[in-house]
């Protein structure tokens, strides 16, 4: 199970409305790359990873994805607060207008509502880890993309700290899979 | 590991320390050099957040490869080993306005190191100098949160300090609507 804490994991304090840097932030929120997909991608992995530790590690980051879910769609909705509609339409968020309002959806930075189709699972512990592997490098690449594409470091602070965790499980990845590739576990 | 450090950490809400905090905040331009002689060169100058700096610089003496927590903190990743900066990019300073948002950086700052040791042990379970670093963190995070509790209102609903009507839980804003910590 889980429990709330009511508290961010690093805290956002954007000041600044930028309804076109919410647009590419929300590739974070449903991407293919994003946050929710990192979450729902450990957390189903984990039920048939082969020790303690793989079960421990993928609990544990699956976990922490679902605080930077957290973190995304609290920068989007600050980033987003108080619009018009006319500001929503300048910047092609009608559509969303239209269907959500001021709402938050996982979607990517064009819309496209989220699948699982984003992530997989094999059984195999080490397909799979590769796959965790890959997916957290594509995340940091996705993030040093948004860090260009901004100039207020309100945004930029949070960013460089999502796109540092990817640096981290990524190594702890890597750490769990050597660590079975040298016992024999294929 | 050094008490007298520990507490200054730990004091971090009292009004001493928020005395502190103030005059810091009115002097940024002067007590940088002051406290920065252990770092490495990753913009940790930037960092005007003096008053957590001491424990920042002696808690590793059990492992040289953790960053002190607010540091950590800070750059995302408590392992130096692992910390790879994007370009020229530093980690934004984050400056607290008021005794409650230095309260919760405090807090922020220990719950990520003990994550951070938690995902480390997941791997390295046998590392016992590890889990004596992660049960330090552990015992400062529980009198800090218990601290912040007290007097500001519920981050876990299993506390003590949510007798009274309306239920405390629901009347303090939410995360997202702070604009702050």
């Amino acid at each position: 199970m889980w429990k709330y804490e009511k508290r961010l994991q690093y805290p956002i304090n954007i000041k600044k409305k930028d309804l076109q840097m919410a647009k590419y932030l929300v590739e974070q929120y449903g991407g293919a790359n994003g946050e929710m997909a990192a979450a729902l991608r450990y957390l189903n992995q984990r039920y048939t990873m082969p020790d303690e530790r793989g079960k421990a590690l993928l609990t544990d980051i699956g976990t922490e994805e679902l605080a930077h879910i957290e973190m995304i769609c609290t920068m989007i909705y600050q980033l987003t607060k108080d619009a018009t509609i006319e500001e929503l339409k300048a910047v092609g968020m009608g559509g969303h207008y239209a269907g959500h309002d001021s709402s938050l959806y996982p979607t990517d930075a064009n819309g496209v509502p989220f699948t699982v189709a984003y992530f997989a699972a094999t059984g195999d512990p080490i397909a799979d880890l590769y796959e965790d592997m890959a997916a957290e490098q594509k995340a940091r690449a996705v993030y040093e993309n948004l860090i260009t594409m901004t100039d207020d470091p309100d945004v930029i602070g949070p960013l460089l700290w999502l796109r540092q965790r990817e640096v981290v499980h990524f190594n702890r990845f890597k750490e769990l899979c050597d660590y079975y590739k040298s016992i024999g576990i294929k | 590991m050094n008490n007298f450090d520990y507490q200054m950490f730990l004091n971090g809400t009292s009004d001493v320390l928020s005395d502190m905090f103030l005059q810091g905040m009115n002097s940024n331009s002067n007590n940088n050099n002051n406290n920065n002689s252990n770092n490495d060169n990753n913009g940790m100058s930037l960092f005007n957040n003096n008053h957590n700096k001491p424990n920042n610089n002696t808690n590793n003496n059990l492992n040289n490869n953790l960053y002190g927590p607010y540091e950590g903190f800070m750059k995302g990743n408590m392992f130096k080993n692992l910390y790879e900066p994007f370009r020229n990019y530093r980690p934004i300073q984050i400056t607290p306005r008021n005794a409650q948002e230095e309260a919760l950086l405090n807090l922020d700052q220990t719950a990520f190191a003990m994550h951070e040791i938690n995902l480390y042990l997941d791997n390295f379970p046998d590392d016992q100098n590890m889990i004596n670093q992660f049960n330090e963190f552990r015992k400062i995070y529980d009198e800090m949160l218990n601290s912040y509790q007290s007097k500001y209102g519920p981050i876990s609903i299993n506390n003590p300090y949510m007798t009274e009507s309306p239920f405390a839980w629901t009347k303090d804003s939410w995360p997202w609507d702070r604009r702050n910590f």
